[in-house]
């Protein structure tokens, strides 16, 4: 007996003599995965079994890591800000401690910086909603993404809430999200809306939690748009797009509230040519949930929609139903499913080039319209709701995500279902900038 | 014959519009937000809970379903679900917080507060608790105990998020006579927190306009970023903040300044509703001041 204690203290003490020593490497079991992209800076986050310092190795070649980027300090969840990077580059990199390189090196542990804000580049954005179910729909749903066309050069990845069924914990972030997407996370920059599953472990409030422990969002408006104050609702820019994230759960949702009046502030000072928004609770939905009768669904339409609107948003996003649902260029639709008309349609087609002809949106058109887009059945399709919301084009209960691609003037948007088909798409076009050319003498100061 | 036939087809046809009244009855239920699945996802859970489960996990499911029936303002049922939790697990304090925040919705003041009181003699230091409560105060008018229970909730949440800053300076400004000076205060601790976010600065100005305190609300430009402030929106406001301060010359200069601003955007943004508005507003006190 005395000697089964004996063994058990002495391997004790040798297992704690090597981890000092370093001889015990961690392991990486989280990640790595991108966060915070900007022109010049990235933000790489991951997990250890074993507390470790912090080291990313960058380098614009695989076989030539020259740089470190470090945080001292001993800890088990990582996070490396790199600055001072190239515009629109291309990097690898590995993560690990000072000691030792624990996972990268190879062509997939790469990250591109963002292009120059208000530019045009070519954007490839994935978008997956209510994807939390860590089974085999969702992994479907990647799949098909993965085989799809252009996926291996995502530039931004959304998930639009409900990311970790059920309750959003740390644990159900591991299996639904670290252990599913491995590949596109430690490759693709990931953007989220916290959803009502992942707040019931997580407090907006205070931004604790799973959700805000995971992710890192600006909330002092340092990749583009307004200080927010919180990584709940926030904005960014990358190239000409400007992209606004709402907490459409936890935070106030009135009118003259924190949120309400920043996003206001928010729209009012960008100059993008783009605007896409996205969060949770869809204002069109009839899959699910109901937009007619539940109060955030109610609350988003009647009171964040005027103010996007106001502002010429292009495109919207949201999950919550587990459904596709995609709306007509519609423009002023904030009562009840009963109240919308033909009056609230700016283009009644099918926005697509081979058919009704793309959407267009005009230069110098006040609310010419944007296109509403539920993507909530990336994780599973459930509900028996009729999926007859007016202003939806295409209602489709249908397990799949959305691609979007952004290319000057143009947006292509497509639902990809888990099969691999296309089973919708359309083409907004908005005309080229009639911007007269304007001496810096005549407005007092550079253009913003 | 003839006669049986009539018959049968009139109980047919009771029978045929009784059904499609019942069919109309359970979609009405079910498009209150089709929280069915749900529900019936929950009560399962409930259902489904061996015997040798304890109270309390029984009494967190009835919670989880009296909160799926109250998103779905079926407030009888939440309500039963509620107080049954609390006789399986009376520990379960979050129930009390919930069942004030459902009589909050219904506008039944009295046991709102009786509830949130409840909840916060038991977890005295809960933000949220104060904050319900202090909304609560808010709405009965009770504006001296709104902004007390807020500062109980910052003091709890020195984090506290800005719209907490925001309500509190709401309340103080229903109290006579008008604080200015705590709002002001309260509001810059709330910069203090999260710095001068424009939501935080623009309820200062807004409440300092409201009481025609112009040039403190023109003060508060000072805090606002470089970036917002040469946004046409803020252009507009402080030239209308010059023009109540009497300063014609530089109102001018702001106004003619948002017309530039707003003439330089891109033509996406120049011609949404927001930005023809300000110019419009702008063009017509550039000709009013003018004028004068």
């Amino acid at each position: 007996m005395l000697l089964g204690v004996r063994i058990q203290f002495a391997v004790i003490l040798v297992s704690l003599l090597l981890l000092a020593q370093g001889t015990i490497a961690a392991v990486v079991t989280r990640g790595p995965y991108l966060q915070m992209n900007d022109s010049d800076a990235m933000v790489i986050k991951w997990r250890t079994d074993i507390s470790t310092d912090s080291v990313v190795r960058y380098g614009s070649k695989t076989s030539n890591l020259n740089q470190t980027a470090k945080v001292a300090g001993k800890r088990t969840n990582h996070e490396v800000a790199i600055t001072g990077l190239s515009t629109l580059s291309q990097y690898y990199y590995s993560v690990g401690s000072s000691r030792k390189t624990l996972l990268g090196g190879d062509s997939s542990y790469r990250f591109e910086t963002s292009p120059a804000v208000g530019k045009s580049s070519p954007t490839r954005i994935w978008l997956i909603g209510d994807a939390g179910t860590a089974n085999a729909d969702a992994t479907a749903v990647y799949k098909a993404y993965l085989n799809h066309a252009g996926a291996d050069n995502t530039d931004l990845w959304i998930m639009l809430g409900d990311n970790a069924y059920n309750h959003g914990t740390d644990t159900e972030y591991q299996a639904a999200v670290f252990d599913l997407y491995p590949d596109l996370l430690r490759r693709t920059p990931v953007w989220s809306t916290i959803g009502n599953h992942d707040g019931r472990s997580a407090d907006s409030k205070n931004e604790s939690g799973p959700y805000y422990d995971i992710f890192t969002f600006p909330r002092k408006g340092e990749i583009g748009g307004l200080a927010s104050g919180t990584e709940a609702y926030y904005s960014f820019d990358y190239a000409d797009i400007h992209f606004v994230c709402l907490d459409s759960y936890h935070s106030k949702r009135s009118a003259g509230g924190a949120m309400m009046t920043w996003l206001e502030n928010d729209l009012a000072a960008t100059d993008q040519k783009w605007i896409i928004a996205f969060w949770h609770h869809p204002p069109y939905t009839k899959g699910s949930h109901d937009s007619d009768t539940e109060k955030e669904l109610i609350d988003m339409r009647q009171i964040a929609l005027p103010v996007l609107e106001r502002h010429g948003v292009d495109l919207v996003f949201t999950g919550h139903s587990h459904s596709y649902e995609r709306s007509y260029l519609i423009n002023g639709h904030y009562g009840n499913s009963g109240t919308f008309s033909a009056l609230n349609q700016v283009d009644n087609g099918d926005g697509r080039e081979d058919g009704n002809g793309a959407y267009r949106k005009l230069a110098g058109a006040a609310n010419a319209g944007a296109v509403y887009t539920v993507a909530g059945s990336s994780g599973k399709v459930t509900g028996h709701g009729l999926l007859n919301h007016p202003a939806m084009y295409a209602s489709l209960k249908e397990l799949g995500s959305v691609v979007l691609d952004v290319n000057d003037n143009r947006i292509d948007a497509k639902f990809l279902n888990s099969k691999g088909t296309v089973t919708d798409y359309y083409t907004v076009n908005k005309a080229a900038d009639v911007t007269a050319p304007l001496l810096k003498s005549d407005i007092g100061g550079d253009k913003k | 014959m003839k006669i049986t036939y009539h018959v049968l087809f009139v109980v047919k046809l009771f029978v045929v519009n009784m059904f499609m009244l019942a069919m109309i009855v359970v979609s009405n239920t079910h498009a209150h937000g089709l929280l069915g699945d749900r529900l019936e996802r929950v009560t399962r859970s409930v259902e489904s809970l061996p015997s040798t489960a304890s109270a309390e996990d029984k009494a967190r499911l009835l919670l989880e379903r009296g909160r799926v029936y109250q998103q779905g303002q079926d407030w009888q049922h939440a309500l039963s679900d509620y107080r049954d939790a609390l006789i399986l697990s009376p520990l379960l304090y979050d129930v009390y917080y919930w069942q004030g925040v459902l009589y909050t919705e219904q506008q039944d003041f009295i046991k709102a507060q009786r509830s949130l009181e409840a909840y916060l003699r038991r977890v005295p230091e809960s933000p949220d608790g104060h904050i319900a409560l202090a909304e609560l105060k808010h709405l009965q008018r009770d504006y001296y105990y709104a902004v007390a229970h807020y500062n109980l909730a910052i003091r709890h949440d020195p984090k506290s998020a800005p719209d907490t800053f925001i309500q509190r300076a709401k309340s103080l400004q229903n109290i006579k006579p008008v604080p200015l000076t705590r709002i002001e205060w309260g509001i810059r601790e709330g910069y203090a927190v999260h710095g001068a976010l424009v939501s935080l600065v623009s309820t200062l100005i807004e409440i300092k306009v409201k009481f025609e305190d112009y040039q403190g609300a023109l003060d508060e430009f000072a805090y606002l970023s470089e970036k917002i402030r040469v946004a046409p929106k803020w252009q507009v406001q402080e030239a209308e903040l010059l023009a109540l301060v009497g300063d014609k010359v530089k109102s001018l200069e702001r106004y003619q300044a948002a017309v530039q601003s707003i003439d330089a955007l891109s033509s996406h943004r120049r011609l949404t509703e927001a930005m023809t508005e300000l110019r419009e507003q702008s063009q017509r006190e550039i000709a009013r001041l003018t004028r004068m």
